[in-house]
C-alpha cells in the first residue's frame, strides 16, 4: 500500500508540476510578473498599445490568450458578460492577476506558507495543468467558431 | 518616404520578433517544461519573454533578450511617433506601395474611417437610450464587447463584432450608433452593399448623423461609385463642416474623378484640420503645391 502512494505521488509530481507556488516563492519574479500583468491591463485600459502577440501579429492567427487582456479590462468595469463573451477564462485571469499583485504585497514569511500550500494544492488538483487544458479546448473552439 | 521605410521595418520587426519568440519558446519547452512553454503560448508570449530574462545568464542567452526587447519596443515608439493608424495598416501598405498608387488611395480612403468618433458616440449615447428601452446591463455589454473589437482604425474580428451589434440591435433596434457600427463590421467584411444599408439606416433614425454619411460614402467609394461617395461626404460635412477625415474623404473622391483643384483643396482643408495624411499622400505623388 505504502510504495502504492509513493508511486501515486510520483506520478501526479510528474503530470502536475508546481508552476505557481515557485514562482510565489521569490518576491521579484512575483513582483515582475504583477507588475506586467497591471501594466498591460492599465496600458489596454487606456486604449494604447500594449503587449502584442507575436502569432497575431505576424500569421494573422489568435493565439489562446489572444483578447484576455481586453476581457480582464471589461471584467474590471463589471461587465462581466461581455467579458466572457469575449474571452471565457477572463475570471480566472484576473484571479490569477490578484494573486499575482497579493503576493507581492505579502511579508516573507506569510508569502513562504502560501506558496507551500499552494504547491500541495497544485500538485493534488493538477489545477494549472487542467486549466491550460481548458484553454487549449476553447481556444480550438473558438478557432473554429471563427471560421 | 518614411511610410515606405517603416512600412517594411514593421513587418520586418514583427518576422524577427516571431523567430526570436519561437527560439525562446523552444528553450523554455526543454528547460521548463511543458506546461511553462504551453504557458509562453496562452499569454501571448509575455510569460516567455519574462522566464527569458529570468534564465538569460544561465541560458546565455542575453543577446538574445536584448534583440527581443529592442524588437517589442521599436513598434511602441514607432506608434507613438507615427500614429496607431498608420502602424495597423503597414502589413497591408507594403504591397501596396509596390502598386499602383490608385490602390494606396484605397488604403488611405480606408484608414479615414472613424473609430474614434464612432466609439466616444456609442458610449457616450448608449447608456441614456438603452435605460428605457432595454435591459441596460446586457445592451451595453454587448456594446462594450464589440467595441473591445476595434483595433487600430478596423475590427480585428469584424464577423464577431457583426454578431455582437446583431445583439445590440436586438435589444435596441433603433440604435442609430449600432447600425452606423455594425457598418464599419461589414465595411471591413468587405460586405460593401450591407455595410451602405447599416449605413443608411443609421442616417434614418438620426438624419443628422455626420459620421454615418462619412462612412456610408466610404463604402460608396470602395464600390467605385464616387458620385454618391462625393453627395455622402458633403452631406457630412453640411452637418459638422470641420469634419477633417470627411474633408479628406472627399478629397479622394474628386482625385478619382480626375478633379484634382477640388481634390487638393479639400486634403488641404483636412489638414488645417489636423489630418494631413491626404495632402501629404498627394504632395508625394506629384500634385497639390
Amino acid at each position: 500500500m505504502k510504495a502504492n502512494r509513493i508511486n501515486m505521488t510520483a506520478v501526479s509530481d510528474q503530470l502536475y508540476p508546481p508552476v505557481l507556488a515557485p514562482v510565489m516563492q521569490s518576491r521579484w519574479i512575483i513582483a515582475l510578473l504583477g507588475a506586467a500583468t497591471v501594466i498591460q491591463v492599465a496600458v489596454t485600459a487606456m486604449d494604447l498599445t500594449a503587449w502584442q502577440c507575436p502569432l497575431k501579429l505576424t500569421l494573422g492567427v489568435a493565439c489562446p490568450g489572444c483578447g484576455l487582456t481586453r476581457a480582464i479590462v471589461l471584467l474590471a468595469q463589471g461587465k462581466w458578460q461581455a467579458a466572457v463573451h469575449l474571452h471565457a477564462f477572463a475570471p480566472v485571469g484576473l484571479g490569477i492577476g490578484l494573486l499575482l499583485v497579493a503576493g507581492t504585497l505579502l511579508p516573507a514569511k506569510k508569502r513562504h506558507r502560501v506558496a507551500v500550500r499552494l504547491t500541495a494544492f497544485e500538485k493534488r488538483s493538477g489545477i494549472v495543468f487542467w486549466l491550460i487544458i481548458g484553454v487549449l479546448i476553447y481556444w480550438i473552439f473558438r478557432l473554429m467558431n471563427h471560421n | 518616404m518614411t511610410e515606405m521605410i517603416v512600412g517594411i521595418l514593421f513587418p520586418l520587426l514583427s518576422l524577427v520578433g516571431l523567430i526570436v519568440f519561437i527560439i525562446v519558446l523552444i528553450k523554455q519547452f526543454k528547460h521548463g517544461g511543458a506546461l511553462q512553454g504551453i504557458l509562453g503560448i496562452i499569454t501571448c508570449g509575455l510569460w516567455t519573454f519574462i522566464w527569458g530574462w529570468i534564465k538569460h545568464k544561465s541560458l546565455a542567452m542575453t543577446k538574445l533578450m536584448i534583440l527581443w526587447t529592442i524588437i517589442q519596443v521599436t513598434p511602441l515608439i514607432l506608434i507613438g511617433v507615427f500614429g496607431a493608424a498608420m502602424m495597423g495598416q503597414m502589413y497591408k501598405m507594403v504591397g501596396d506601395l509596390a502598386g499602383d498608387p490608385q490602390l494606396m488611395m484605397k488604403q488611405d480612403q480606408k484608414r479615414t474611417v472613424n473609430p474614434r468618433l464612432n466609439r466616444n458616440k456609442a458610449g457616450a449615447t448608449l447608456p441614456k437610450r438603452t435605460v428605457n428601452k432595454a435591459p441596460a446591463a446586457n445592451n451595453s455589454d454587448w456594446n462594450a464587447a464589440a467595441l473591445a473589437l476595434w483595433q487600430n482604425g478596423q475590427y480585428n474580428d469584424p464577423a464577431k463584432a457583426k454578431k455582437y451589434w446583431d445583439q445590440a440591435i436586438a435589444a435596441n433596434p433603433r440604435l442609430a450608433e449600432a447600425y452606423n457600427n455594425r457598418g464599419l463590421a461589414f465595411y471591413n467584411l468587405k460586405q460593401h452593399q450591407q455595410a451602405i444599408e447599416d449605413f443608411s439606416q443609421a442616417i434614418r433614425i438620426k438624419p443628422k448623423y455626420a459620421e454615418a454619411y462619412n462612412n456610408r460614402g466610404n463604402a460608396y467609394y470602395a464600390l467605385d461609385q464616387y458620385r454618391q461617395a462625393e453627395a455622402d461626404f458633403n452631406q457630412s460635412l453640411q452637418f459638422k463642416p470641420k469634419y477633417a477625415r470627411a474633408h479628406l474623404n472627399r478629397g479622394l473622391a474628386f482625385f478619382q474623378m480626375q478633379k484634382v483643384t477640388e481634390s487638393c483643396s479639400d486634403f488641404k482643408r483636412a489638414c488645417d484640420l489636423g489630418d494631413c495624411d491626404g495632402l501629404q499622400w498627394a504632395k508625394q505623388n506629384g500634385f497639390c503645391k
